[in-house]
Parts: structure tokens; C-alpha cells; sequence
């Protein structure tokens, strides 16, 4: 049986008998002419007219096949595979992750797939051997439709009230479900099933997708179609590694790393833009490196606004990264002085950190602190101390805190991104007499340039040795005893061990766990609001008043953010948000969470490599930028033949060609 | 008086020609150039014959006489003049092509020059014209004088209707005597070739000479009609017409063409008639060589 799509072509059906027509008058009007050998010319007639009449009833037949086919083919002929009592179960899974929420023609993707589908739907309420059943797909499944149901409005608006959610994409789990049930239901006779994804193939972790395939789905014996209606973009995907803004003085520095998608690291092009004042906005070309832009700011105007990685990518919204940076006195400073990791080099004893150290009686207990069990003195508020008989200058420094730790100087950065306000300062050898980087604070630049590093009692490079003890609190000690973490004062010292299991303490979450608990035991420093957030984060705010976004005149209120109860604000879209409470106004700067921006778009091949060893499966794509429903109405309802008909036309053209210029000759 | 069918040039050249049939007697009434089937007086040797009674004393041989002691006579041929007739075919399909000289005016022509040729060796010469039926008919004597009168009477064109040979073959079978020479100047245009070919054998067998002058136009041979596709009609008979595409046909035509006058040309030439293809785009010149020279 044939359906076709575009039926108002069918009336244009009997131009098809249009050659005969014409045949017809070109016969009836030729010219006429006398000759006397007319005997000789029927003879000639008698021999070859049966022949040529032949060919030249073939040719016309030829030419009506032509015109009544490519009639045909442009009212899209769908050609049921099956009979037509076989019903055709269709799965529609439509993927409503967050990156689904990216904007295609002033559409997000999503809003697209949902039209694409009503449109697709309304086409098929005639095909009454159509069953579908609806499933959205995030990170998780949600069945919209439990059991497969004809095609009717009521499906309809189902499809029309679907939300968007904030959710990753599992591409796999979804098709593995669908499979699945396909593989309960394959023994059903006149059950024929077919998955229609509609999804953007952008998945996190696109490495990871090439292992979807699961054991329990490996084969089955019917053939499945399967079919992803994605947007096409062929563009590269750029997001930012790592960005941090930082203010000395008048000079502002935002430093960032940038990167294009897994597969492709080229040439980028950033532009700046900051939004509360004029400013020269600067292209930096970048290689996958931390690159930086440098400018004057006034210190006591705070700055917003966004850097661009330019791509021309349909992706761009998530190569833009908002900040917003508030300049603000610092009650307190926290100076981390670093310990170059080389004592690790040829050095196998613990007790070479601490040499002198006199380890302090104290009672441990094995304790949870950020999810690490550490062993923590019974009495935490009884310390035990050590000396540290150099460091009295120290001592007159009240209002600094001042944390010796090993590390990497490379690993300050991680660090400043988590704990404002504490300045680090690298240890080096007093031989070379090094001068340090300086940190804002004035007062403790003046500090830090009078104290000598010398004065620390350093035995060999890197040493730090404490000589009394009785004056040092044991705030950690590892599992042998062994302080971890020593205070006295204002100063802790981190100590190393060579322990197996805390060999690399201070690369573990529990370190930065530590130097905050140290700096908000403190309080002394005042909590300054972070320079930006991340879309579906839940943000703290006293007494919201309003919220505007900056740059934006159509604000719709549903869909960029939520405020919960009024301490909590959820924001939807990234950009640049003016929040007002009774203490004032504070613009923060929302970014694609950067998982989302990580996101990876999954090339055909890709998905065909996932699902390659599904031998039974036929994997079809189609461009939903395109729009071309008819190629999914044909792929549903049966055998698309729109092709065997390009085909046909072309092999009869070459004949009709063949037989009208070389049928002469032949003859 | 100026006449249609003559030209000075051509008949200056005509002067020194001499129309002589080979191999063959003729019968005439009055001494000619041409060899009689009698004996009789003339310079032309024949043979030697024993003498028998009645003789005239006047042609014994007297050296063979001499040496075989017998009684021989000399025998001579007899010259006498020819007697022919040219049969003009005046059908319409003659009358082809419409532009430019037709097939009849090219063979009014040659009637004229071979008459010509012919009355100033002293033959006699009749000129016929038919279609399906004798139209008219011109007895002229053997004298150059008469070559005016068949001016004049080729001046008198008539467009014939269809060429039926029967009435040609009635009127050479009743009126002309034996050794008689005939020229036959038409087109051939007739699917009965067979036919034309057992009558024309017919009438060479009666002991006539026969010189068949089969004319033709250009576009006859090539089948050029100007046209690709056009309906095809007879020029003698009107209602039949064919609808073909020249350009599709014209090989397969021109290889029938081919073989047709090549049936004529065996047929006709292996019972001793004379036939020659006259193509009315060559001038006549040329072509009366042929023809008067026999080659």
C-alpha cells in the first residue's frame, strides 16, 4: 500500500499522457511535401516502420513514465514495508537535558524537537496502525506515555506541556531502556518497533559514550530502527578551563585558560568585555595556554562583565564567561608560606621534615573531617605546643595568619580560587636570596619585606625545623602520630610524611578542607561574595528584593531564574544579574555550569560506533535544522522510496535518451 | 526564332558527332551510314559466295578464279539510313522538381539534340510523347530541314498525368518496324520494374534497338527534401502519402535507390538494351557523350 504525503501533486497525474498529446499534434502538422519515388519510400517504410514504430511507442511510453513518476516522487510516496494489520510501535525518547536549552533560530533546541514532533504527530493521526509511546531523557528516564497509544491531540498537548530540565544527558541509558523493553516485546508477532531520538547528541564525557554498549542488549533477533533527529552543527565547541581575576592596585588581571573540544585544540580569538566602564575591548589569540588580559580599574569600582571565546560557534553562549569582582579591604590576611616539595628528593625518613621536632604526648582518636578519616586529638581544644624559637617576629603580627605548608607553587592557584584573602608566599633557598611576589595588602607587603626567611631555622634547603615543641599545638597528626598540622598563634605548620597513605596530603580535598577551617576559626577575615556562579546553583542571599539581569530588556522572569523562600536564588541562564536586598545591590555573574560547558557534540560516526555491535539495529540520522518531517513519515510508516524513484526516473531518462538519439542508428 | 530546347554551343558541338549503332542491322528506306542487314552495292566487303545461275557476271571474283578454278562473287554490305524513334515520357512525375530544370525539360533536351545529331547523318526521326496513353506523336523525314518542326513541337509541353508503359509498348509492338532504333527517355518512376524490364525484353527480342535514358534528379538519389518530418505524397497519384522522417530513412532510402537502377541497369544491359542513367544535374554535354558516343 502507498500513502502519499503531498497529495495535491497526484492532480497533476494526467499531465503523464502530455508526450502522447504532443506526439500527436507534432504528427498531424508536418509539412507536405511532393516526391515521385513513393514506391521506394514505403518500401523502406515496410522494412523499418514496424521497428521505429516500436521504439518510438517506447520513447512516449518512456516520457509519460518520466513525467507521471517524478510527479510521483514530489508527492512523497511512503510505501508501507509490512502489511498494513502489522502495527508499528514507535518509541519517541526526546532528550530534555540543559544543553537541549541552547538556542537555535531564537528556539532553544528543545522548543524545536517539541514543534518538530507536533508537526511529525499531526501528520500521522491517519495512520491507524501507528502506536507511540513518548519518553523523556535526561540523566535519568521519565515515561510520559506507560503504554503505546494512538495517535491523538490529547498526545499532542502531552508533547507541548514537556519541560525543559538542568540535568545532564545519558544518551546511552535512555536507549538502553527503550532496547530493552524492545527485547521483552520481540517475540510479539505483527509488532514492529522503531526508536526515534530527538536529541542535540551533546554528551559530557563524549569518551566515555563509546562504551554504552551493555551486555544484556547485545542482540536480538528482529531488525530495530533507530533514528536521532539532532540539529546539525559542525562548529567546534570552546569552553574555559580556569579563569581567575585578581586587582592589585589600579591593575586588573583576569588570567583564564581556554579550550576548544577534546578532539579539536586550535586558534581561538577572546574579546573582553567589561561592562560598568569604558574599556578597549582586546582579542588575545590563544593556544590552549593561560593567557590573561591586563587593565587599569579604579580600586574602589567593582567590575562585571564577560570574556568571549569567538567561534561563530552556535555553541558561543557557553564560550562566555561572566564575572563579577568586588573590590573589597581585607579585615584579616592569611600568608601560606610554601615549602618547595624538593626534600622529597632522595630523602626516605619522615623524621627528616621534622628533625628536631619533639613530638608532644597527646591522645588521638580517629575522627571524619570532610569525608577523610584522620585521627584528631581527643581534647581539640587542649594543644599541645612546640617551638618554633625563630619565628617570634611572627608573634608581633597579631592581626596575620601565617600557614607553612609543602607544595607546588603551581597549586596556589587552585587554591586562591577556594580561599580569598590568603597570600602566598613561596620559601626559597636564603642563599639565593629571592625576592617574593607581593600579595595587595600593603601592611603585610611592609611585613613580608622585613621579614627574613633566614630567620627560620633552615638546616638544609627546605627545612623547617620546630625546637620546642611545648609551644606548638598538634592541631592533626597522621595515623603513627606523626603531627600533621601545627599551631602556634598565627602560624600553622603543615608537615609532611612519607606515610603510604598521606604521602600527597596536601594535594588531598582534606588540605584545602583544613585551610579553611583554619581561616574561619579565625574570623578575622570578612566573607566576600564570589565572583560568579553556576546556572542550577543554589545561592544564598539575604532578603531578596529584585532581581534584573544586566544587558537584557526582555526579562522573563520563569525562565532566567527562581527565588526560593527569600534567602535562595536558583539562576536558569548565565549572564550578569543585578540582585538588590536591604543592604544594597550586588551584581553577580552566572556561568554555564562547567560540566555544560564541557559539553561535547557526538558526531555521527560516534553514534554509529556505540551502537555497532547491535548487529540488527539501523541507524538512521536526520537534520532537525532541515525540518524534513516527510523523510521521518516515510522512515515511520514504512520503506522510503522517494530514492528507487530518483533512480527509476534517471535509468528512464538515459533509455528514453539512448532509444530517440541512438535508436536511429541502431535501426 | 528562338526555341526553348536548343542551344548554339551545344549544337556547335553536336557538328562533329556521329551517331553509330554497333552490332546492330538496321532496315531503312534510303541509303545511310548505318550497316543494312542486305548485301548490295557498297565499298564494305561482306564475303565470297559460289556463283549460282542469275548472278551478275559484274561480281565474280576473278583472282579466286584463279586459283581454285571455281566461280565466286563478291558479296558488299549494304548502308542504309536509321529510322528512330524517341519516346518522351511527359507524366507529371517528369514534371519534378518544382525550381529548377525538370526531369521532362532536361529530357526534352535530349530529344532534341539527339534528333538533331540524328537528321544530320540523314536518319529519320519520330518523336512520341506519352504518359498512360500516346499524347502526341511527330513523323519527321531525314532531313536536317525537319529539325525545326521538332523544335517547334517540343515547344507544344504537355503535362501528362500518370506514366502507364503499357500504351509504349502497344504503339512500339504495332507501329514500329524491326530494325528500328527506340529511345526511351522517362524517369522510371513505377513500382512495376519487373514488369518495365520483361517489356522493354520483349521489345529488343522483336529486333528493335532499344536506348533507355533513365532520368533523374538530385534529390531523387539523395531523397533531399528540405525537410526532417514531413507527409510524403505522390506526384502522380495524390492520394497516397506516407508520413516518415527524412533524416531517418534517407540512408536505407538511397541504398534502395541504389539498387533499383542497378536492377535496371544488369536487367536492361544483359539483353542488349542500351540503358543509361542520366543525371540532370550533370550538364547535357556530358551526358550525350555517353549516350551518342554508346561507351
Amino acid at each position: 500500500m502507498i500513502y502519499f504525503y503531498n497529495k495535491i501533486w497526484l492532480f497533476l497525474l494526467p499531465l503523464s499522457v502530455l508526450p502522447i498529446i504532443l506526439h500527436l499534434l507534432f504528427v498531424k502538422k508536418v509539412k507536405k511535401v511532393e516526391f515521385t519515388y513513393l514506391f521506394l519510400i514505403q518500401k523502406v517504410l515496410n522494412q523499418y516502420l514496424p521497428k521505429k514504430r516500436i521504439v518510438d511507442i517506447i520513447v512516449v511510453l518512456l516520457r509519460c513514465l518520466i513525467i507521471f513518476f517524478i510527479i510521483i516522487f514530489l508527492s512523497y510516496p511512503v510505501m508501507y514495508s509490512l502489511p498494513k494489520k502489522n502495527i508499528i510501535n514507535l518509541y519517541i525518547l526526546i532528550d530534555n537535558s540543559f544543553s537541549m536549552q541552547q538556542k537555535i533560530f531564537n528556539y532553544t533546541k528543545f522548543e524545536l524537537c517539541k514543534e518538530y514532533i507536533v508537526k511529525l504527530l499531526n501528520q500521522l493521526t491517519d495512520a491507524s496502525n501507528l502506536k507511540v509511546k513518548i519518553i523523556l531523557f535526561n540523566d535519568s528516564v521519565e515515561v510520559v506515555t506507560p503504554q503505546f497509544v494512538a495517535v491523538n491531540k490529547k498526545l499532542v498537548e502531552q508533547i507541548v506541556q514537556l519541560k525543559p530540565s538542568f540535568r545532564n544527558t545519558n544518551l546511552n541509558g535512555a536507549i538502553e531502556y527503550v532496547l530493552s523493553e524492545c527485547i521483552e516485546k520481540q517475540n510479539e508477532k505483527n509488532n514492529l518497533y522503531k526508536i526515534l531520538v530527538f536529541t542535540d547528541l551533546a554528551e559530557h564525557i563524549v569518551q566515555n559514550n563509546v562504551s554504552v554498549a551493555t551486555t544484556s542488549v547485545a542482540s536480538f533477533s528482529n531488525n530495530i530502527d533507530i533514528s536521532f533527529c539532532y540539529p546539525k552543527i559542525e562548529q567546534k565547541n570552546c569552553y574555559f578551563n580556569n579563569v581567575n581575576v585578581s586587582q592589585e592596585n589600579e591593575l586588573v588581571e583576569i588570567k583564564y585558560i581556554a579550550e576548544t573540544s577534546p578532539v579539536n585544540k586550535e586558534k581561538l580569538v577572546a574579546e573582553l568585555m567589561v561592562s560598568n566602564q569604558k574599556i578597549d575591548t582586546k582579542k588575545i589569540y590563544t593556544f590552549d595556554q593561560s593567557t590573561s588580559f591586563k587593565f587599569i580599574n579604579g580600586t574602589s569600582k567593582n567590575l562585571f562583565g564577560y570574556i568571549l571565546l569567538n567561534t561563530n560557534d552556535v555553541l558561543s553562549v557557553d564560550n562566555k564567561f561572566y564575572f563579577s569582582y568586588e573590590k573589597n579591604i581585607q579585615e584579616k590576611k592569611v600568608l601560606c608560606v610554601i615549602n618547595e616539595p624538593a626534600y622529597l628528593k632522595g630523602f626516605n625518613s619522615k623524621k627528616f621534615y621534622f628533625e628536631n621536632l619533639s613530638l608532644p604526648e597527646v591522645n588521638l582518636e580517629t575522627k571524619s573531617f570532610e569525608q577523610e578519616k584522620m585521627l584528631l586529638p581527643k581534647n581539640y581544644d587542649v594543644y599541645i605546643s612546640v617551638d618554633l624559637p625563630n619565628l617570634d617576629l611572627f608573634e608581633d603580627i597579631s592581626d596575620k595568619t601565617i600557614i607553612i605548608f609543602p607544595g607546588e607553587t603551581a597549586d596556589t592557584d587552585n587554591y586562591s580560587t577556594f580561599l580569598d584573602g590568603i597570600e602566598f608566599i613561596e620559601l626559597k633557598d636564603e642563599k639565593q636570596k629571592l625576592k617574593f611576589s607581593l600579595g595587595e595588602d600593603e601592611e603585610l607587603n611592609k611585613f613580608i619585606e622585613k621579614f627574613e626567611y633566614g630567620n627560620i631555622n633552615v638546616n638544609k634547603r627546605y627545612l623547617i625545623t620546630v625546637t620546642d615543641t611545648a609551644k606548638w599545638k598538634v592541631l592533626l597528626s597522621y595515623t603513627d602520630g606523626t603531627p600533621a598540622v601545627l599551631n602556634k598563634n598565627n602560624f600553622y605548620v603543615f608537615s609532611f610524611s612519607l606515610d603510604r597513605n598521606w604521602t600527597n596530603f596536601v594535594y588531598k580535598p582534606i588540605f584545602i578542607g583544613l585551610l579553611k577551617y583554619i581561616i574561619v576559626k579565625d574570623e578575622k577575615i570578612g566573607q566576600k561574595l564570589k565572583e560568579y556562579y553556576f546556572v542550577g546553583e543554589q545561592i544564598n542571599y539575604q532578603n531578596i528584593v529584585s532581581v534584573k539581569q544586566i544587558g537584557q530588556n526582555d526579562i522573563e522572569e520563569k525562565e532566567e531564574y527562581k527565588i526560593v523562600g527569600h534567602n535562595k536564588i536558583i539562576f536558569f541562564v548565565s549572564g550578569l544579574y543585578e540582585i538588590s536586598n536591604e543592604s544594597g545591590k550586588q551584581i553577580v555573574a552566572v556561568n554555564i555550569h562547567p560540566d555544560e560547558s564541557k559539553t561535547a557534540i557526538v558526531s555521527k560516526n560516534m553514534v554509529k560506533k556505540m551502537f555497532s555491535q547491535f548487529k540488527n539495529l539501523n541507524i538512521e540520522f536526520f537534520d532537525i535544522k532541515e525540518m524534513k518531517i516527510k523523510q521521518i513519515f516515510q522512515w515511520i510508516l514504512g520503506k522510503d522510496i522517494s530514492t528507487d524513484i530518483v533512480y527509476l526516473i534517471i535509468i528512464m531518462f538515459i533509455l528514453e535518451t539512448v532509444l530517440s538519439r541512438l535508436g536511429k542508428r541502431m535501426l | 526564332m528562338n526555341y526553348k530546347y536548343v542551344s548554339d554551343e551545344v549544337l556547335g558541338y553536336l557538328n562533329k558527332m556521329v551517331f553509330e549503332l554497333k552490332n546492330f542491322s538496321v532496315e531503312g528506306n534510303y541509303p545511310g551510314k548505318h550497316r543494312s542487314l542486305l548485301t548490295g552495292k557498297s565499298l564494305e566487303f561482306v564475303q565470297h559466295r559460289e556463283y549460282s545461275q542469275g548472278d551478275d557476271i559484274k561480281l565474280i571474283d576473278w583472282k579466286v578464279y584463279a586459283r581454285k578454278e571455281k566461280f565466286f562473287v563478291k558479296q558488299y554490305q549494304q548502308e542504309t539510313n536509321l529510322v528512330a524513334y524517341l519516346f518522351l515520357d511527359c507524366s507529371s512525375s517528369m514534371w519534378y522538381p518544382k525550381g529548377r530544370i525538370t526531369k521532362y525539360e532536361y529530357g526534352s533536351f535530349l530529344v532534341s539534340y539527339i534528333s538533331y545529331v540524328l537528321l544530320h547523318q540523314g536518319d529519320t526521326v519520330n518523336v512520341i510523347r506519352f504518359d498512360s496513353v500516346i499524347k502526341d506523336s511527330l513523323k519527321t523525314l531525314s532531313q536536317r530541314n525537319f529539325y525545326s518542326q521538332i523544335l517547334e513541337f517540343l515547344e507544344n509541353e504537355i503535362v501528362g498525368e500518370k506514366t502507364n508503359y503499357d500504351c509504349f509498348f502497344d504503339f512500339v509492338v504495332n507501329y514500329v518496324k524491326k530494325r528500328s532504333l527506340v529511345f526511351l527517355i522517362t524517369d522510371l518512376v513505377s513500382e512495376k520494374y519487373t514488369k518495365i524490364v520483361n517489356m522493354l525484353k520483349q521489345i529488343s527480342a522483336y529486333g528493335i534497338s532499344l536506348i533507355v535514358l533513365h532520368i533523374v534528379d538530385k534529390s531523387e538519389m539523395l531523397l533531399d527534401l528540405n525537410y526532417e518530418k514531413c507527409v510524403v505524397e505522390g506526384v502522380e497519384d495524390k492520394s497516397l502519402s506516407v508520413t516518415t522522417d527524412v533524416q531517418e530513412i534517407k540512408e536505407l532510402y538511397q541504398k534502395e535507390f541504389e539498387e533499383l537502377v542497378s536492377f535496371y541497369e544488369q536487367s536492361l544491359n544483359t539483353n542488349n538494351i542500351s540503358y543509361y542513367f542520366i543525371d540532370t544535374s550533370l550538364p547535357i554535354i556530358q551526358n550525350l557523350k555517353i549516350v551518342l558516343g554508346q561507351k
